[in-house]
């Protein structure tokens, strides 16, 4: 199971797609400290159990925002919580497309977002965990996967 | 008299981006109608008149699935084309939706042209 290329091309394929913008994969220690202000994420159940999230950086939220309405965005708002629910809702159907070429059906919750401060998040009973950073012009954000291994 | 369509998302960043997309495919329309759920479309139907339907699958309240399922019992709907835009490209959730009849499906992400290639088979 190659999730991490599948993390990558998901999510390449929707900046260069919907939002005209290339999203880089970067180097990210998985232990390092990363500060998001906000977080969207979508839990998936059948084959593959656990979740995928998207972190992000105030700047790079409303730099994503604005790119798929085509608006300036100041600050984390509706629209934000919005567009990065929407973001995280089709990063995860890229990933379950891919699982199903292999012949692993995956089902997909709807997304939830959460804004502020200082948040932690987890997901009970995944030990397996793949991240993957992207830069674009605002700055970096992550694409993470918990899930419980496959038997 | 124009088209008019109606956009059903539970997310008003992807009505936004469906609206956009449809201008930037060529489409004009006399009435872009917006719901955030199946339940909340139907009940707009029953007071407005659409020419096509533009929804995605994976909702609160009432998917996608299940208003093609109602909207397939009610007479004075049923006959609107409906074209399913989602993540959900499984050729299983697809051909389910297809079976309740809708008339297509756009996988999301989509570009203009995409859209295009869909929806000028139909309008």
């Amino acid at each position: 199971m190659d999730l991490k290329s599948k993390l990558i091309a998901s999510t390449q394929e929707i900046f260069s797609t919907m939002l005209m913008l290339e999203a880089t994969p970067a180097e990210q220690n998985p232990q390092a400290a990363f500060t998001s202000n906000i977080s969207g994420m979508l839990g998936v159940s059948g084959d593959l159990t656990g979740m995928l999230a998207v972190h992000c950086p105030q700047a790079v939220a409303t730099g994503i925002t604005g790119a798929f309405l085509g608006i300036e965005v100041a600050s984390i708002d509706e629209d934000v919580k919005d567009a990065i629910g929407e973001l995280v809702n089709m990063i995860t159907g890229g990933v379950k497309d891919a699982f199903g070429r292999e012949g692993l059906n995956v089902k997909l919750a709807v997304p939830t977002t959460i804004a502020g401060r200082s948040f932690r998040i987890d997901c009970q009973g995944a030990a397996g965990r793949e991240i993957v950073a992207f830069t674009v012009p605002e700055g970096t954000f992550l694409v993470e996967m918990k899930y419980k291994p496959l038997n | 008299m124009g088209t008019k369509v109606l956009i059903i998302d539970d997310s008003n960043t992807m009505r936004k981006i469906v609206q956009r997309s449809l201008r930037q495919a060529g489409f004009e329309f006399e009435k872009i109608l917006e719901a955030g759920d199946g339940q909340e479309a139907l009940d707009l139907l029953g007071s407005e008149s659409v020419d096509l339907i533009l929804s995605d699958i994976n909702m609160p309240n009432m998917d996608g699935l299940e208003f093609l399922r109602q909207k397939s019992q009610n007479d004075d709907i049923k006959d609107i084309p409906v074209v399913m835009i989602t993540t959900e490209a499984g050729t299983d959730i697809i051909g389910e939706a297809k079976s309740l009849g809708a008339r297509g499906s756009i996988k999301k992400p989509f570009t203009p042209d995409q859209v295009n290639d869909v929806l000028g088979e139909l309008l």
